[in-house]
């Protein structure tokens, strides 16, 4: 009893961690994975799971403004549900940044034929206010890099 | 400072004494831990008996270990001397790049990289019991690295989460001594912050991603991504994995780091890989992994992040 007591003591039980690796696809695989890729503006963000959810989900809509590849309806609104929020991040998975700011999103289809995010934080890019420079796993790639890639140069 | 010391044997002794019932790992593990925490709390300890003996007018040399503190936080050091001549300065001075700039309120990214690096370190921390992930290995190579190295070499087994699911899998014999041969290389303050390692056949996310591993206590890794046909070599993922339990353990270099290498939350210039860009932690858990694999190419891709880590994290 003694034992077990100090065990549950010593360790901070949490689930599972949410603290992976993912490998990271070459650029042009990326790009040629993606069915489509589109730069999208944060429209609006609310937590949607219950208040006392051990990890909160946090409700994404983004308005797309250009697209660079793929058939996708640009005047329709994009919904992700990705796990964590603002006071509580979950690290290794796309993190959208604050409304108002914007992103390049690679998309494939899933099962269902909605549209998910590629390869995790690969898949979502945040722009730099005002230069428009790519951040996150794009910080060494371009907006100019991507398109050109799509024309096969 | 004496009677400090003198309590921290008294909890030492009490810390063995609750441990009736453990093996002898578990007991030297308690007691490193209680250790490595009065060890850390010291500074502030030190900094609140500095605090009473300036206000009972007790003059003594202590404030003298002050200042690296006093001469980093000059915002804070004016606000404390303008209310009294207490000087109730807590914070680590390693941190004094973070933390100055929250306070003088430049950049409001400022703000979110310290969060961000505190979700890091808090992220590192997180431990699960190992028998609920996996079994240990009675390969004659796992018991040979537990007993050198104190890591607990666990065969996986099936289980899953909310976020993550992994199919059980045995470490091989070839595989414990690549292993093995790897913690050989590794400097003991780097490889000490590792506890535990889990072979897992695969590891899935729900968004139908496969990670190559994942950190945490014990660290988790894909005998998919090393194998044959894998997309990264066992010392790589390793070395990368460890740097986590490494950050766990030594939040401030992680903290210097981020002020040094990710001011603004934004990478200075690019990590060695794209995946080393996605923040602070991961940037740092690439960088190592590289140094380790490679020294020269990454001291040819930045030499600072490189003086950084041989200074720091490889001693």
């Amino acid at each position: 009893m003694t034992r077990s007591s100090i065990f549950i003591l010593m360790i901070l039980f949490l689930g599972m961690p949410a603290f992976a690796m993912i490998r990271t696809l070459p650029f042009p695989e990326l790009v040629q994975k993606a069915e489509a890729i589109v730069i999208a503006s944060v429209d609006t963000q609310q937590v949607v799971s219950p208040a006392d959810a051990k990890i909160p989900e946090t409700s994404t809509i983004v308005k797309i403004e250009k697209i660079l590849k793929g058939a996708i309806e640009a005047d329709k609104p994009l919904q992700f549900n990705t796990p964590g929020s603002k006071d509580h991040v979950v690290r290794d998975r796309p993190r959208f940044p604050i409304p108002g700011e914007r992103v390049v999103l690679f998309l494939v289809k899933n099962e269902e034929g909605s549209w998910r995010i590629l390869n995790g934080p690969q898949g979502l890019w945040p722009l730099e206010t005002g230069s428009d420079k790519t951040l996150g796993m794009g910080f060494n790639y371009s907006i100019e890099q991507v398109e050109k890639e799509l024309a096969g140069k | 400072m004496k009677k400090l010391r003198h309590l921290s044997v008294i909890l030492l002794l009490v810390s063995s004494l609750f441990m009736t019932g453990c093996d002898a790992t578990q007991i030297l593990d308690v007691i490193s831990k209680v250790a490595q925490g009065v060890q850390q709390a010291m500074p502030a300890i030190q900094n609140v008996v500095n605090t009473f003996s300036n206000i009972f007018g007790n003059n003594n040399n202590n404030n003298n270990n002050n200042t690296a503190a006093n001469n980093t936080n000059t915002q804070q050091t004016a606000d404390t001397s303008t209310n009294s001549q207490a000087n109730v300065t807590t914070i680590d001075p390693n941190a004094e790049d973070v933390t100055s700039n929250n306070n003088t309120g430049q950049n409001n990214n400022n703000g979110q990289q310290a969060a961000t690096v505190e979700e890091i370190i808090s992220g590192a921390q997180i431990a699960v019991p190992y028998s609920q992930v996996g079994t240990e290995s009675n390969l004659a190579e796992a018991a040979a690295i537990k007993t050198k190295y104190g890591i607990t070499v666990l065969d996986g087994k099936n289980w899953q989460d909310q976020w993550n699911s992994a199919t059980a899998a045995q470490w091989t014999s070839q595989q414990a001594a690549q292993f093995a041969a790897i913690m050989e290389k590794l400097p003991g303050n780097f490889r000490n912050c590792t506890r535990g390692f889990t072979m897992q056949s695969t590891i899935r996310d729900n968004d139908g991603n496969e990670p190559s591993g994942l950190g945490g206590d014990p660290i988790m890794i894909s005998n998919k991504a090393i194998g044959a046909g894998g997309w990264i070599t066992m010392e790589e993922l390793v070395v990368h994995e460890m740097t986590h339990q490494f950050q766990a353990k030594n939040a401030d270099v992680l903290r210097q780091w981020a002020a040094k290498f990710w001011p603004n939350n934004q990478p200075v210039r690019s990590s060695i890989t794209d995946y080393g860009n996605t923040d602070s932690g991961e940037d740092m858990a690439e960088c190592v992994a590289a140094y380790f694999k490679d020294p020269e190419k990454m001291r040819q891709h930045d030499p600072e992040r490189y003086e950084f880590i041989r200074q720091n994290i490889w001693k």
